[in-house]
């Protein structure tokens, strides 16, 4: 065999390798062309791997107010929340705060600590925070306002301002 | 045999090629190249020439056969190319088959640098569209993706809600082997070209 030969047949054999697996592709998917570049459609695709219902599920908000208690010398505000996840993953919810109107004048609760939601979980949480004390006698009702939320979710950080029911309690 | 030609023998053996040979078979088993993650695991993606591995929260999204069938026949070039190098670094020794030999270090050797730098070439006109579609598209975020290697942060506001990603991406173990072995086999020819 000559040199042209040899290095036309070494060039070839390369090329034969990537001819037959493509035909392999097709020919074991019955020569289907859809079914040989995508295993499952675009839809099934999408809903795999979404990390939440597409279908809705998420109607329940991020979070209800469960409860409230005032200190009895009126300084401490606590108010008892349930932060729901609509996601398929886990997340953490690294800050939550939320501020308060009581009277006339605003106080911030804020969340102790930092709390992880399983998949389409729930979880009860407090936020705690102090009121003025010109205000510790004023009779509840308060007021939800300005709510802050940093959601953490697998690296992702997605911040939420004004993300609670709001309103008056 | 006697002691004399034996010796010559293991002489005149293309040990350069014998080395790019043994990496090029190994590298398509060796695992990916170069990873990009979003967050921490939120999206990750694997990738070499013999495949891309992608995973949505964990979840693995890319599912083609005709993709599959094209990264094992990229695998199977790389075996092939691994296999001519080895055997053509041990036809040398061969008076008869030596130029031969010299034929198949010649073909394969240059491939492997190919293959590298056409990998890390899409890589980076991938991260050049990337960063420039926010600005194309008119999108109200900018991105600014390293290049090949490094951190960054994404981030982008709407109504109330910030979004903030960071951007991770590295080289990893085997494209360290592969650059090994796309030198090893220039050096391989160099060798069988003005040695031997």
């Amino acid at each position: 065999m000559d040199e042209k030969s040899l290095r036309a047949a070494l060039a070839a054999i390369p090329t034969m390798l990537l001819v037959v697996c493509v035909v392999a592709a097709f020919a074991l998917q019955g020569w289907d062309t859809h079914a040989t570049l995508f295993a499952e459609s675009p839809e099934e695709t999408l809903e795999r791997i979404i990390p939440f219902d597409l279908k809705g599920g998420a109607e329940k908000g991020l979070f209800e107010v469960t409860g409230y208690e005032r200190s009895e010398d009126g300084s401490t505000f606590t108010l008892g929340v349930l932060l729901h996840s609509p996601l398929n993953v886990s997340m953490t919810v690294e800050e939550l705060s939320a501020g308060v109107l009581v009277g006339n004048s605003t106080g911030t609760l804020t969340m102790p600590n930092v709390v992880e939601i399983p998949p389409r979980g729930s979880k009860n949480v407090t936020l705690k925070g102090s009121l003025p004390e010109e205000e510790a006698e004023v009779p509840l009702p308060f007021v939800l306002n300005s709510t802050t939320m940093r959601l953490n979710v697998s690296g992702i950080v997605l911040e939420l301002s004004d993300a609670g029911p709001g309103g008056a309690v | 045999m006697s002691e004399v030609t034996r010796r010559e023998a293991w002489r005149r053996i293309n040990w350069l090629g014998l080395i790019a040979g043994a990496l090029t078979l190994a590298l398509p088993f060796w695992g990916p190249w170069w990873k990009f993650m979003l967050g921490t695991e939120a999206v990750t993606v694997f990738t070499s020439p013999f495949g891309v591995e992608m995973r949505f929260f964990g979840v693995e999204t890319i599912s083609s056969p005709l993709f599959w069938w094209l990264c094992l026949g990229i695998k199977l070039c790389f075996v092939y190319l691994g296999a001519l190098l080895l055997a053509g670094s041990v036809l040398a020794v061969s008076a008869r088959y030596a130029a031969i030999g010299a034929q198949f270090v010649r073909f394969c050797a240059l491939k492997l640098l190919w293959f590298v730098a056409v990998f890390v070439a899409v890589l980076l006109v991938a991260i050049v569209l990337v960063n420039q579609l926010p600005g194309t598209l008119g999108l109200p975020f900018q991105l600014q993706l390293p290049y090949l290697i490094g951190r960054s942060t994404a981030s982008a506001g709407l109504d109330g809600m910030r979004i903030t990603i960071p951007v991770t991406m590295a080289f990893l173990q085997p494209f360290v082997i592969a650059v090994l072995a796309a030198a090893t086999g220039i050096s391989a020819r160099v060798y069988h070209d003005k040695v031997l």
